[in-house]
């Protein structure tokens, strides 16, 4: 494996995020039950986790663990649509600002601009509210909406990626020999920008899954569609955080879910960041490293360190001529 | 002087943009659902009401688009957000007067608490680099992925429910005060707001700290600093001449995310039945107020709007560079 | 003027990183500066002649570290082993710094005057704030910038005004060494000319020594009074700069002095020096010029040149220099790359062996 991907945190972050798109993928089909299905219909008090219910029930004594599973998929799906719809948009407005200049920047800047100042949460509310809440809400669609109000950010860094590679040679050659401006964009400027791409990529999901939960949580999207989102909903309508037993296997494992997630990504943005931007990697001279060579544990600025070997071999001072500073005669 | 004038017109915009996008969505989505809003009302309200409510959403057609759509300009320019449908008659404007001012106070603080903090933090976690600081990034992007209203929903559970420290819910007693300006009522709403501001400053705490973090790892490289400590200078002004210049991406991010922040104080809300605007937002969603959701987003989008506007002029203050002409 | 060096270096070591991929950037670095002379560091990119003069003053960025060697300030500070309040003092007070990029050096969110006093602050905390602002107001005059400069930012000035803020920013404090990191290399010639006779004009007045570095050996040739020549982190050549000048003892400076045209003198071809500079990362066996050397021999591959004393102060790391004659043919038979030198004579090249300049113009270390 590369030395780059080797890295600590890109690998815990792809194991975590790897981790979930497989409970995507077979979460409903592992679940033990059907998530709307009451095991029990007397009882009205949600019930602590148990061997048959290994994540315990809610209050109408549904099994939390099979909500979980089936909730990820749409969850995950959703904000991976997302994801990709939003980083396509941007990539296409980006770029095209960046490369296209004159008026289309002013154009497709002022949109971008637009969109990054319009709070996402309370215009994604007006227009779910108006699509209405019944019926049976399609988890690309929801995606695509969510996008809507994602793609301004990555667009405009990739905006500013592409200004700064625009005057460069290889661009110009490709200009003169008559290259048409899409494929310039596409074939020569688009590679350059894999990195920025994809850290754009991963934090869209990330805003993705934390905007598709609120989304739910507000009980905006229909509240039967199971996701990690509507459990905290029914969670919070029935105050499980309030009652005097905790009921916390109902909100916990959602949220943890979530934040899981969430994390996993970031510290594959983390690690990607740190592959791209060389200064923001450990300088090399910290830690065990250092210690063994008598070195202070952190590199301070303005005092370059000294090997201990060295500095106990340092003669007395004022001392005549060190033996070839002068260039004496010999 | 001109990168001001700019920020202030692309506000314009996007406000009017706004304004639009409120007037065409009931006018746009399939199945015109004004129309089942209507029906319902006119199950239960007046005739002057449902006249109202199909002159705001277009239903009667006597005016034609472009007349509707000044009309509701003008509307709106007299302070008139409409009518609530689920507290009829009560204006909307009216609602949300009453609980704007409980979710500025809380947003506001929170916000200033966790800025200033995380840039602090993030200072000394990048001019330390390599100290035990480090090891808690990965700590905090669990907090900064995980949604506001779930830190909410553990911190009543942890501090409320178990530890009973603070209260559980509201944004004070109702049942035993009245509001005024004497100390029992405002060191009240000081111990029913410190939870939900707690919950604001933990989740968006670490988006500054990485940011400032970052940033001063950044500029630390710069000559500047090198020079600064080539000059022999205390360390707390080297430290200030580099943090000066990397506090200014956190500021240009400021506006950035003080839409990710509001959106998360106001579920932030919700969990704690805090009566600002966002349980106003939960109960007008739950009661199908469209009237009120739509009033909300309008009075959200300007009040974003209006802190970008502020954190650009501290920018502008912030970086020289910026008040060249052209 | 006193006898008595400023700063000594002797056997300096420095390396990027540590343990296995570690860059040798400087190796084995000798230095002497007197009071009051001009020495130039010269070299090309990666030479290790920044990387010298910023750890001599402590101030390399990670992940540099100091490997082996001593350095000292008038024989009285151990520079390697001065804590930092012992440095805080002794900078700018004794030793400054002039960098290259003066946009980058010049803070751009504080104003020129703030950051001509915050070194008076620091270091005369007698002062008032009267006479800080007036002694400010006194260093721009001497660079012959106005005193209303003192409110603009450093985007306000023009390329050629910063660097000339930078000079007197470092002469605010009176040192007695100026580091000078090729100050005028990103100017136009017009500006650098102007401000190089500026600079010597002050160092005249002032009297402070200066460690010049540049790429330029033409450039130091005029200016220095002597020059250290680096190549792949070690010197290979001392002396002064006359004598190196007419009269250059390694190949390498010898190349470098043929790769500039001269305005007099008969036309010549210009020669460029073959090849790259070796990678720093592995041990160099052997001089590390000599895989570009067109006088290499057998054992310039084999044994490292110690920097050999030569008269008149100098020195050269090329065992060209070492005094040896040439073998008798039949003598184990004759080396390879023996470049058939009759035995009895000396192995040094023509081109190497150019009489020293006139000796009563010859400006020597330490003759001021």
């Amino acid at each position: 494996m590369p030395r780059s991907l080797r890295a600590p945190k890109i690998l815990t972050g792809l194991c975590i995020t790897g981790a979930f798109i497989i409970v995507a993928i077979v979460g409903p089909l592992i679940a033990p039950f059907n998530p709307n299905t009451s095991t029990n219909t007397t009882n009205g008090t949600p019930m602590p986790p148990s061997a048959a219910h290994l994540l315990g029930t809610t209050q109408t004594q549904q099994d939390v663990l099979s909500q979980l599973l089936v909730g990820g998929r749409s969850t995950i799906l959703v904000s991976l649509v997302a994801g990709l719809a939003a980083t396509l948009l941007a990539v296409i407005f980006g770029v095209s600002a960046g490369y296209l200049g004159g008026w289309a920047d002013d154009l497709l800047s002022m949109v971008a601009n637009i969109f990054l100042v319009l709070p996402a949460l309370p215009l994604l509310i007006v227009i779910f509210g108006f699509i209405g809440k019944g019926g049976n809400p399609n988890d690309l669609l929801i995606g695509v909406i969510i996008s809507v109000t994602g793609w301004a950010f990555g667009a405009r860094q990739l905006r500013a990626q592409t200004l700064s590679m625009r005057n460069r040679d290889f661009i110009d050659s490709a200009r003169i020999i008559g290259e048409k401006s899409w494929r310039i964009m596409a074939f020569e400027i688009l590679p350059n920008l894999v990195p920025v791409v994809a850290t754009s990529f991963l934090f869209t999901v990330i805003y993705g899954v934390g905007t598709y939960t609120a989304l739910s949580f507000l009980g905006i999207i229909d509240t039967a569609h199971w996701s990690w989102g509507t459990m905290l909903y029914w969670a919070q309508n029935a105050q499980a955080a309030q009652q005097v037993h905790i009921e916390w296997w109902w909100f916990v494992p959602p949220g943890m879910a979530v934040g899981l997630f969430g994390a996993g990504l970031a510290l594959l943005n983390f690690g990607i960041d740190e592959y791209v931007n060389p200064r923001l990697r450990a300088a090399g001279v910290t830690g065990r490293k250092a210690r063994r060579a008598g070195l202070p544990r952190r590199p301070r600025l303005g005092l370059t360190p000294v090997l201990n070997r060295v500095l106990l071999n340092q003669p007395a001072l004022n001392q005549p001529a060190l033996n070839q500073a002068d260039g004496g005669t010999r | 002087m001109r990168m001001l004038a700019r920020r202030i017109g692309l506000y314009i915009i996007t406000a009017a943009v706004a304004i639009t996008i409120n007037f065409f969505l009931p006018r746009l989505m399939p199945g015109n659902p004004a129309l089942a809003v209507i029906g319902k009302a006119q199950v239960t309200e007046s005739k002057q009401a449902i006249q109202a409510l199909e002159l705001q959403y277009g239903v009667e057609t006597k005016t034609g688009m472009w007349g509707q759509y000044i009309h509701y300009w003008s509307g709106l320019l007299h302070g008139n957000l409409g009518i609530s449908l689920s507290a009829y008659p009560t204006p909307v404007a009216s609602l949300i007067g009453a609980a704007l001012p409980w979710t500025i106070g809380l947003v506001g603080v929170a916000t200033v608490i966790s800025f200033v903090l995380g840039t602090l933090l993030g200072i000394v976690a990048g001019w330390r680099r390599g100290s035990w600081l480090d090891n808690l990034l990965p700590a905090m992007t669990f907090f900064q992925a995980a949604p506001y209203f779930f830190v909410a929903i553990l911190a009543v559970a942890l501090f409320a429910t178990r530890l009973r420290l603070f209260p559980q819910s509201l944004s004070y007693d109702t049942a035993l005060l009245n509001p005024g300006w004497n100390w029992a009522f405002i060191s009240n709403v000081i111990d029913h707001a410190t939870l939900p501001a707690l919950t604001i400053v933990l989740a968006s705490v670490a988006g500054w700290i990485i940011g400032m973090r970052n940033m001063m790892i950044t500029t630390m490289d710069e000559d500047y600093v090198l020079i600064a400590q080539a000059k022999g200078l205390p360390k707390r002004q080297v430290i200030r001449y580099a943090a000066r210049n990397a506090l200014l991406p956190s500021v240009s991010g400021f506006s950035l995310a003080i839409g990710f922040i509001v959106s998360g104080a106001l579920l932030t809300e919700i969990v704690f039945s805090y009566q600002g605007i966002g349980y106003l937002l939960l109960t007008s969603i739950g009661s199908d107020d469209y009237p009120l959701i739509q009033g909300i987003f309008l009075i959200i989008t300007f009040a974003v709007l209006l802190a970008n506007l502020l954190a650009d002029f501290v920018y502008a203050f912030l970086d020289p560079r910026t008040r060249q002409e052209a | 003027m006193s006898d008595e060096p400023l700063i000594e270096v002797s056997g300096l070591c420095v390396d990027y990183g540590l343990g296995e991929g570690s860059v040798h950037a400087v190796v084995d670095a000798d230095l002497v500066l007197y009071p009051g002379e001009v020495l130039g560091l010269a070299g090309e990119s990666g030479s290790g002649k920044s990387t010298l003069a910023y750890a001599i003053t402590r101030l390399l960025r990670p992940p540099g570290v100091i490997t082996g060697g001593r350095a000292s300030f008038k024989r009285q500070v151990n520079l390697l082993a001065a804590g930092e309040r012992e440095l805080r003092g002794l900078r700018w007070n004794e030793i400054a710094v002039v960098l290259q990029s003066s946009m980058n050096a010049l803070n751009p969110v504080f104003r020129i005057g703030a950051q001509l006093t915050d070194v008076l602050r620091a270091h005369r905390p007698q002062m008032s704030r009267a006479a800080r602002h007036a002694r400010a107001a006194e260093l721009l005059e001497m660079v012959g910038i106005p005193a209303d400069r003192l409110t603009s930012f450093p985007h306000e000035l023009s390329g050629g005004m910063r660097q000339r803020v930078m000079i007197s920013m470092a002469l605010a404090l009176d040192p007695r060494v100026v580091i000078m990191d090729e100050p005028t290399t990103a100017l136009d010639v017009v500006t650098q000319r102007e401000i190089l006779e500026e600079l010597m004009g002050l160092r005249d007045r002032l009297g402070f020594a200066v460690l010049f570095i540049s790429h330029d050996l033409s450039l130091l040739v005029e200016i220095a009074d002597s020059i250290a020549v680096m190549y792949a982190g070690r010197l290979v050549e001392r002396g002064s700069a006359k004598a190196i000048f007419h009269a250059p003892r390694h190949p390498y400076s010898l190349g470098l002095l043929r790769s500039f045209p001269s305005l007099h003198g008969p036309h010549r071809r210009l020669d460029g020096i073959p090849g790259s500079p070796p990678d720093l990362r592995t041990a160099i066996s052997g001089c590390g010029f000599a895989p570009r050397c067109q006088f290499a021999f057998d054992k310039c591959a084999i044994d490292t040149p110690p920097l050999l004393p030569l008269a008149g102060g100098r020195a050269s790391a090329c065992w060209l220099q070492d005094g040896e004659r040439g073998v008798p043919p039949g003598d184990r038979g004759v080396p390879p790359g023996d470049r058939g030198v009759p035995p009895g004579e000396r192995r040094v090249p023509a081109e190497l062996r150019l009489p020293e300049p006139d000796a009563a113009v010859t400006k020597t270390a330490g003759a001021q």
